[in-house]
């Protein structure tokens, strides 16, 4: 009797205590490992001291890992914002994963162009995209698509395929006269590119590594911000951004559905700030990504690499034809392009 | 009765979590089974009904089954070399002194424990296009351009080779120091030469080991996930590098579930033929 | 038939000396025991006669020195302590193994087999495994596994030591019989006295690394060379003593106390020379406390504790003075108990002086 007593003041104690720190929301924030998450920790901290709301950090190798797990979690999610890249926050948001973005909770919205923002994302920060490669072992400048077809650079090619869910493909339909509408050109370009070809990586880390360790002489689409903070005037990494078309990755985060209204608002406050100009210039500054708030400034060492904005030429990849084609491609790039 | 049901919810809290653990296991491998069987619906969704679809694209073209007989080829002949190599270094062992052989357990314990990525990595550094091996052929004049080590079979199976040895040593060192070393004692008193104590004493008797460390690393080479992934270069992808990449880049969970399915069972059937075979020759051996 | 000597022989394991410089021969046919305590040396002993450790000195074969010839070639036949057998081979072919590595014909090994087999009661059982034999069949399957290859020597290292005690006092006789109808030298290395004794034709007493004396068992116990040997053979009631004199071809001499005894010694015994008197329990006779003998060494005494063992009762008595002798009746016994005053006696022929 005396314990049970004893046991109901135990409990009545801890629902106070659950109900005192209900107060505080916790959101879970979906996003990349490595060096993002050495960019988001003193961002999410600032966030916290001065909202009072926890982010927590969860990483996904990849966006499509991210999707993977969003999918997974449908009947009981897990993540309430998620940073990944267009054609995963298209594919989630045709699969209904997404909440619809509440733009009143979003002040910092009035700064960023409309053609960022979709009903169920918006554009954060844009990457761009290009060649990568040592200056060291590759003879001659590289200014544009169709260098990476020089017999020069016979064996000296890293490619990928998954990279933004088979850019590199599309990328070579049009530089073969083509698109993502009609990829025959690519494959056949692909075909052609093959005997520059040294091999192909998987992550982002494996094609750093690749690059630095001179496997691969030059990645032939690559994402500047993997290899932003190696650049610099003593670096042997040259990046071209190279012109018609030039290949612009959003960065779009998204708000999961069904984690309930109190940390649905959470997750907007959070997407707010990352929108604020001082969020804005401290996040680009760490990648070399091109701010979506039309107010923040371009980062200085992104002077030079890129050109200066607004950019002409960027291509808009139509996401619902290359996800839908994805598989059946990825199979004929295993049997055509992968193997020797 | 207060004792009994005391002892009881021991046992059982002893018990939960390795049931926990076991439930988990069979209860993921019966999502996949059931998953196998679903229509596909794209782009990560599942369908309703039955449908043996996903086991016809797998089964049906060869070129998936590839991966799979390509795998398994893969981890029997790298298997193989292993255990060569594996038997050499833990028979050295049991003959060297203490100090080589805590230096010898050092090595290969720091080699266990390094990660994967790291290990493999490794392995570039020695066939890379600037690796030693390149550089030593290219000193010697051997060849002017560097060679071709990487990116092929060739490099997936040395990475393989290199991180299992520790897994084969290890067990057969164990069964090695378990001989009773009066057996060699009497061997040798018996007229046998070294060679002949070895093959008639030492090795029969070490095959319980043998057995154990072969299944072992026969699974580490078949499920090799990094080695093809890195050392490959997308040449030689294995067969769970196809599972991943239709389960995460295409999110097609049920083609991928089918060829998990087909690969677990056909990885049982090979086993079972292993401890078989392991069992016929053993036998007598156990203690 | 084949002899053995060992000349200096020394064992050392690092700074631990194990065998000092042992010299030893055995004629051919001959049985010996190596007896002494665990740990004394006696296994090394074998292990030096098979080459399996090195060693300073020299083992020779018939006259001829074996010290460069490896294990595998010296031929010789031995029986572990944990009989060795190879547990991944028949009992057949455990037999056959020395034969084998000789490259004998098929046919021959199997006759020979056969005739193992036959002369250790193995018959039927040359299929079976090791492990599903029993302790004495293990051990006669070690044996024949050992004397198959003819071997000129047969080293058997404590083999009866794992068997109870009823199967250890059979297997004693058969190994013993077997021996004769061989005629093999063999080397039996025990740490059990009575099983030396009843078996050996000869008995090499080792204590640390030492041989502490050779002879026939009946030697051994009647003339134990030393305190240790009077000591570790039989049982023995041992006493410091001091040479007085000598008279009618035995020693006189005296006790701490003072009491006055007569032994027989050495012949280099000198008048104020330390030894120790060893007096046997059964050469002690009880007596009434009135007893007088002037032929005898008689005590007055008081009886300690008496154990009954059916045939005989142990007695053993404190004489004046202090010392503790044990002393054996036979026969339904008079009944003694403790506390009681009686008399013991021996014939000076029965104290003997023997050197620490
Ligand atoms: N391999 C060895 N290394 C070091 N010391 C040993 C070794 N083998 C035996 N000894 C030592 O030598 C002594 C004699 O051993 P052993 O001949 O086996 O005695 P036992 O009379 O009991 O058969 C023991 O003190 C033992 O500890
Ligand atoms: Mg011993």
């Amino acid at each position: 009797m005396m314990r049970r007593g004893i046991a109901a003041v135990m409990a009545a104690a801890a629902l106070m205590l659950a109900a005192g720190t209900a107060g505080a929301v916790e959101i879970n924030f979906l996003t990349w490992g490595g060096h993002y998450l050495d960019t988001y920790n003193p961002m999410v901290k600032d966030f916290e001291k001065k909202t009072g709301i926890k982010v927590n950090l969860v990483v996904q190798a990849g966006a499509k890992d991210g999707l993977t797990k969003i999918t997974a979690q449908r009947n009981d999610p897990q993540v309430d914002i998620w940073g990944s890249i267009q054609s995963t926050a298209e594919a989630a948001a045709a699969a209904g994963l997404l909440a619809t973005l509440k733009p009143e909770l979003l002040p910092n919205l009035k700064d960023v162009p409309k053609g960022f923002v979709t009903p169920t994302s918006v554009t954060v920060v844009n990457s761009a995209r290009g060649i990568i490669y040592r200056k060291d072992l590759v003879p001659f400048e590289i200014k544009d698509w169709k260098d990476l077809w020089d017999p020069r650079l016979k064996n000296r090619v890293g490619l990928s395929y998954v990279i933004d869910t088979g850019s590199t493909l599309v990328m070579a339909a049009l530089v073969g006269g083509g698109s993502e509408k009609d990829i025959e050109p690519g494959f056949a370009k692909m075909r052609e590119m093959k005997p520059n070809i040294a091999g192909f990586f998987n992550t982002d880390p494996e094609s750093v590594k690749f690059l630095e360790n001179g496997e691969f002489a030059v990645i032939g689409y690559a994402i500047l911000a993997n290899f932003y903070l190696k650049l610099g005037p003593n670096s042997n990494l040259r990046f071209v951004m190279p012109d018609k078309p030039k290949f612009l990755a959003g960065i779009p985060f998204t708000i999961v559905k069904g984690r309930g209204a109190e940390r649905e608002a959470a997750a907007h406050k959070f997407l707010d700030y990352l929108l604020s100009v001082e969020a804005q210039e401290f996040l680009t500054g760490r990648f070399g990504q091109i701010p979506a708030n039309a107010k923040a400034k371009l980062p200085e060492n992104l002077r030079g690499a890129i050109p200066e904005p607004p950019l002409t030429n960027v291509y808009d990849v139509d996401w619902g034809v290359v996800n839908a084609n994805y598989a059946k491609w990825k199979e004929r790039w295993d049997k055509e392009i992968q193997s020797r | 009765m207060r004792a009994g049901q005391q002892s009881r919810l021991r046992l059982a809290t002893l018990i939960a979590p390795g049931t926990l653990l076991v439930a988990a296991f069979f209860g993921c491998l019966g999502v996949l089974f059931v998953q196998s069987f679903l229509p596909s619906a794209g782009m990560g969704r599942l369908g309703d009904g039955f449908t043996l679809a996903s086991y016809a694209a797998f089964l049906g073209d060869p070129f998936y089954v590839g991966y799979l007989l390509r795998s398994i080829a893969i981890a029997v002949y790298t298997t193989a070399i292993v255990l060569v190599l594996g038997y050499v270094v833990a028979y050295h062992m049991t003959l060297c002194g203490r100090r080589m052989r805590l230096a010898i357990s050092i090595v290969l314990l720091v080699q266990f424990f390094t990660s994967f990525v790291i290990r493999t990595y490794a392995v570039m550094l020695v066939l890379g296009r600037f690796g030693i091996a390149n550089r030593t052929l290219q000193a010697i004049g051997l060849t002017d351009e560097p060679l071709r080590l990487l990116f092929n079979e060739f490099a997936v199976a040395t990475g393989i080779v290199l991180t299992a040895v520790p897994y084969m040593v290890f067990p057969i060192y164990g069964s090695l120091m378990a001989i009773e070393p009066n057996l060699r004692a009497a061997a040798e008193s018996l007229g046998a030469t070294r060679r002949r104590i070895f093959w008639e004493v030492v090795f029969p008797l070490s095959l319980p080991g043998v057995a154990a460390a072969v299944v072992i690393v026969f699974l580490f080479a078949l499920t090799s996930y990094i080695a093809p992934g890195l050392l490959g270069g997308g040449y030689f992808d294995m067969i769970a590098n196809l599972i991943y990449d239709k389960a995460v880049n295409a999110q097609d969970y049920p083609f991928a579930a089918a060829a998990a399915v087909v690969s677990v069972a056909t990885t049982l059937v090979l086993v079972y033929l292993m401890q078989k075979g392991f069992r016929l020759a053993i036998r007598g051996t156990e203690r | 038939m084949h002899g053995i000597e060992f000349r200096d022989v020394a064992v050392r394991y690092g700074s631990n000396t194990v065998l000092h410089g042992l010299s030893l021969a055995i004629a051919p046919s001959e049985f010996l025991a190596l007896l002494g305590p665990s740990g004394c040396g006696k296994t090394t002993m074998l292990r030096v006669l098979a080459g399996f450790v090195p060693y300073a000195g020299s083992v020779l074969l018939d006259g001829r020195p074996i010290d460069a010839v490896p294990t595998h070639r010296r031929g010789i036949g031995i029986v572990f302590q944990d009989y060795a057998l190879f547990p991944h081979r028949t009992v057949a072919e455990n037999i056959a193994f020395g034969l084998r590595m000789r490259g004998g014909a098929a046919a021959a090994i199997g006759r020979r087999v056969e005739e193992m087999l036959e002369l250790l009661r193995l018959g039927g059982l040359g299929a079976r495994y090791p492990g599903q034999l029993s302790g004495g069949q293990q051990q006669r399957v070690a044996l024949a596994r050992a004397i198959a290859i003819d071997p000129p020597v047969l080293l058997l290292d404590e083999p009866l030591s794992s068997l109870d005690k009823k199967l250890r006092e059979e297997m004693q006789i058969e190994l013993r019989q077997l021996q004769k109808r061989v005629g093999i030298t063999t080397v039996f290395v025990t740490h059990d006295q009575e099983e030396a004794l009843a078996m050996a034709d000869r008995i090499a007493v080792m204590n640390g690394g030492r041989i502490q004396q050779i002879g026939t068992p009946r030697e051994i116990y009647a003339r134990p060379a030393n305190r240790f040997v009077a000591d570790f053979i039989g049982r023995s009631s041992l006493h410091p003593v001091r040479v007085a004199g000598d008279a009618d071809g035995t020693w006189r001499c005296t006790r701490e106390d003072g009491t006055a005894l007569r032994a027989v010694g050495p012949a280099s015994a000198s008048p104020g020379a330390a030894f120790f008197l060893s007096v046997r329990p059964e050469s002690i006779a009880l007596a009434a406390p009135d007893h007088v003998d002037p032929a005898l060494n008689v005590l007055d005494a008081v009886v300690e504790d008496v154990v009954f063992q059916g045939g005989v009762s142990h007695v053993r008595v404190r004489a004046a003075g202090g010392a503790l002798f044990a002393c054996e009746e036979r026969g339904p016994g008079a009944g003694r108990g403790p506390g009681e005053r009686v008399r013991i006696a021996w014939t000076p022929e029965d104290g003997i002086l023997v050197p620490e």
